[in-house]
């Protein structure tokens, strides 16, 4: 039994390793490039469309709503690296249901390299929307006492994004191997059916602490900003 | 749990081309395509909202231009009904016209029908009291009446006016002495002989001509004699003094003498003495 699909190595030259992770990733990939660019293909943009086409835009306007709902102004701007984060852990986990499938969510190093990228997209929009100075400014909010705790804070939440997916996804993988040595029957299907339910709710639990950390960066510098301006006064019929 | 920061620095590079590639091949498109249908709907609701602008003001056009018309047509149906009662008015008069003029001929035709009715009773009973009397004396006419009658007749030719004897005397002589006796019974001898008598004396200057008197019976005159010469008569019958009587009672209706063909024999032949 492994742990990790990085241990099922397929080839390697030096450091150099392909390995299951790698190789389902690229599978991931393939199904959702190829599958977007049959459907995005012959995209209608008149008022009649096909089923296909409405379920993508679907997909695509739920997941801008959401990135809204988390708090950022312009979902568009953040729906590449966001709506990628989701459809990726979210196709990555619906595809358990495909025996022999390796997840690569079930790799830590995947999840952290995921993990990662938040952790870097954190600054980059934050500086991209706020600037570099205010946002840096934001690390000693509200003293400059708080600056190691915000840095600890930063990097803590990064490694619990990567720890909680790849925790959960390993112990799904985990729990189904060992109940198929134990209860072959009816008992893996109704695990499987749950690690479905428990993959989405992860991809869209990474997904919406990405929008929120992301937002954070970028909105409540801008709150503190807002702060420093004098009160208006109160007109009579505000009272 | 170890990490293999080579699949970890692969993963993180796999993870933007996967980015890159769904940007080019999902968001893009499907963004791009979700822009240009709301741009059209916004086109099409812009479109719509500004053809209800349009159709509204058609709407509010139509409906003052509706409520003209009703007004119009409200204004002929008025004229109309004015024209109609006028029209009415005018055809009941001329028919009240018409009608009294209808009566006004009716009751002419029906005066005349009466008169015509009351002129063909006068007129039968004329005839028939015409026949009575025609009926009556032929009853009573018999040989003794004829004699009475002959010597009236012989007393009148002795007391004729001059000029009725000149007159005569002219006539017989245009006849050649010829008379016509005319009676209902023959005569006799001594009747002709007294009639020829009187004649010779009252009429003919030369003496040395003789009258000559042809008999006729003749049943219509009723009762007298009657002579005729040459266009002349000379009578003293029943007969004539029936037909005075109906020439005098159709004068005195009306009555044309050609349609009185009942007896066309008691009409004189040129002139009545």
């Amino acid at each position: 039994m492994h742990l990790s699909p990085d241990e099922i190595i397929y080839w390697q030259y030096g450091f150099i390793k392909l390995n299951a992770t790698l190789v389902f990733t690229w599978a991931v990939m393939l199904v959702l490039v190829i599958s977007a660019h049959l459907i995005t293909r012959k995209l209608n943009t008149k008022l009649h469309r096909s089923r296909w086409q409405n379920g993508l835009e679907i997909i695509v306007i739920t997941i801008m709503q959401q990135i809204a709902e988390a708090g950022l102004a312009k979902p568009k701007q953040y729906m590449g690296f966001l709506g990628t984060l989701f459809l990726f852990i979210a196709m990555t986990n619906l595809l358990t249901i495909i025996p022999r499938f390796e997840p690569p969510t079930g790799s830590l190093s995947t999840t952290v390299a995921l993990a990662f990228c938040v952790f870097i997209s954190v600054p980059f929009y934050g500086i991209k929307n706020k600037g570099l100075k205010e946002y840096l400014l934001s690390y000693t909010q509200p003293t400059l006492f708080m600056l190691p705790f915000n840095i600890i804070g930063e990097l803590s939440r990064t490694l619990a994004l990567a720890v909680r997916l790849f925790g959960n996804m390993m112990s799904g993988a985990m729990i189904l191997a060992i109940l198929l040595v134990i209860s072959p029957l009816i008992f893996p299907v109704i695990m499987s059916i749950l690690g479905l339910l428990t993959g989405m709710v992860q991809a869209y639990i990474f997904f919406v602490l990405a929008s929120v950390y992301i937002a954070a960066a970028s909105v409540i510098n801008k709150h503190q900003s807002l702060t420093l301006h004098p009160p208006k006064p109160m007109t009579p019929k505000e009272k | 749990m170890p990490i293999d920061w080579f699949t970890v620095v692969a993963q993180g590079i796999n993870f933007l081309i996967l980015l890159w590639l769904l940007k080019r091949f999902l968001y893009r498109p499907i963004i791009d395509g979700l822009d240009a249908r709301e741009s059209k709907i916004a086109g099409i609701l812009a479109d719509a909202e500004s053809k209800e602008k349009q159709a509204l003001g058609l709407q509010n056009q139509y409906e003052q231009k509706l409520k003209l018309i009703e007004q119009q047509g409200t204004q002929i149906v008025d004229s109309a009904k004015q024209e109609a009662e006028i029209s009415a008015k005018n055809i009941i008069d001329e028919a009240r016209l018409s009608a009294d003029d209808l009566l006004k001929k009716r009751l002419t035709a029906l005066q005349q029908e009466i008169s015509q009715s009351k002129q063909g009773v006068l007129q039968e009973s004329m005839r028939e009291v015409y026949a009575l009397c025609r009926k009556v004396l032929g009853d009573l006419a018999d040989k003794e009446l004829e004699n009475m009658l002959f010597e009236k007749l012989i007393q009148r030719l002795n007391t004729l006016q001059e000029r009725q004897i000149s007159e005569l005397k002219n006539a017989l002589a245009g006849s050649g002495n010829r008379v016509l006796v005319r009676s209902v019974f023959s005569l006799n001898n001594a009747q002709l002989s007294l009639l020829q008598e009187c004649l010779q004396n009252n009429f003919v200057a030369d003496k040395t001509l003789k009258i000559e008197l042809t008999q006729s019976l003749v049943p219509h005159l009723i009762s007298g004699v009657e002579l005729t010469l040459n266009g002349w008569k000379i009578s003293w019958s029943a007969h004539d003094y029936l037909t005075e009587l109906q020439q005098q009672i159709e004068s005195v209706l009306d009555l044309s003498p050609s349609n009185n063909d009942t007896d066309k024999h008691a009409v004189p032949i040129n002139q009545g003495v």
